[in-house]
């Protein structure tokens, strides 16, 4: 029988991995997951409510860390060329065949094993201007969930969908068109090669002529705050 | 018709909140930092450089392959 004592170090041990566990960014996907299975995709509802779940229980220390592995990453110039090799390539499969299928997913399982693996940094972000930034960010996120959110629970799919457009009945048009689909194609994995990138602290060539706190820096030696190239 | 109007009207307000946003934070004496930068702090942590990769993806999935 554990004394009182047992039982408050107990508390004090279990308590911060609880916390943890319930991180932002794992109760923001399975959110997203569980919105997922109730719009009628619950394959990509348990993908998205898995990877919450890996992240809580990281979080809380219950997997085995992983080794630390920097992958070696296209610079920019490469990236966009890579970029739209990729689009082109994607552009000839099938749309919305077995083949893309396969080749997107493979894509995503990549993705996330370099993203689980890469190590985590020191980064220097937490100036008032960092947090301010932050904030705005996520405050027009929650607007723009929300709105579209919104939009779909108006729309009941597919009965109202003209009188209220969700962004995908928008977009899907021009995306279903070749040029359009190339296009997104092109944004996607460039956009995506760019934020490996910044995983591992490197930074686009208009962010690193900002200042010491994020803006432009008028001695022009290309250092945003001091880690950077750290 | 002007449900519709609305619901584009309000995307087009976000979508230029977003640029303006983008557009200050490069402005020398901002208050903001750009998103480049923020991203680049953001990424440095595993959750959050997972699930925002996995958005990401599911961007393209969403778009290119879910029927």
């Amino acid at each position: 029988m554990p004394s009182n004592n047992d039982g408050m170090a107990e508390h004090r041990r279990t308590r911060p991995s609880v916390i943890a566990a319930v991180w932002p960014s794992a109760a923001v996907l399975i959110l997203a997951g569980s919105f997922h299975a109730y719009r009628g995709v619950p394959a990509e509802g348990i993908v998205f409510v898995l990877v919450g779940l890996a992240i809580a229980a990281d979080r809380a220390g219950w997997l085995p860390r992983p080794r630390p592995h920097t992958f070696r990453l296209p610079d920019p110039r490469a990236s966009a060329a890579l970029a739209v090799l990729g689009a082109f390539a994607l552009t000839v499969l099938p749309m919305r065949g077995i083949a893309e299928a396969v080749a997107i997913g493979a894509v995503g399982v990549l993705v996330m094993v370099v993203g689980w693996w890469q190590p985590d940094r020191t980064a220097a972000g937490s100036t008032e201007r960092y947090r301010r930034t932050a904030l705005l960010w996520c405050c027009v996120g929650v607007v723009v969930c929300l709105w579209e959110l919104g939009v779909f629970l108006l729309a009941d799919p597919p009965l109202h969908e003209y009188e209220y457009p969700t962004l995908s009945y928008l977009l899907q048009p021009i995306v279903d068109q070749p040029a359009g689909r190339g296009l997104l194609l092109v944004v996607w994995i460039a956009v995506g090669l760019a934020l490996l990138r910044w995983s591992q602290g490197g930074i686009t060539k208009a962010a690193a002529r900002a200042g010491p706190s994020g803006h432009t820096d008028a001695s022009g030696d290309g250092r945003a705050d001091p880690d950077i190239g750290a | 018709m002007i449900s519709r109007l609305v619901v584009i009207a309000g995307f087009l307000a976000l979508a230029a909140s977003t640029v303006g946003i983008e557009a200050v934070s490069h402005r020398a004496g901002s208050r903001l930092v750009p998103l480049a930068l923020l991203l680049r702090t953001v990424l440095s942590r595993r959750s959050a450089r997972v699930a925002i990769l996995l958005f990401w993806w599911w961007v393209g999935w969403h778009f290119l392959v879910e029927p």
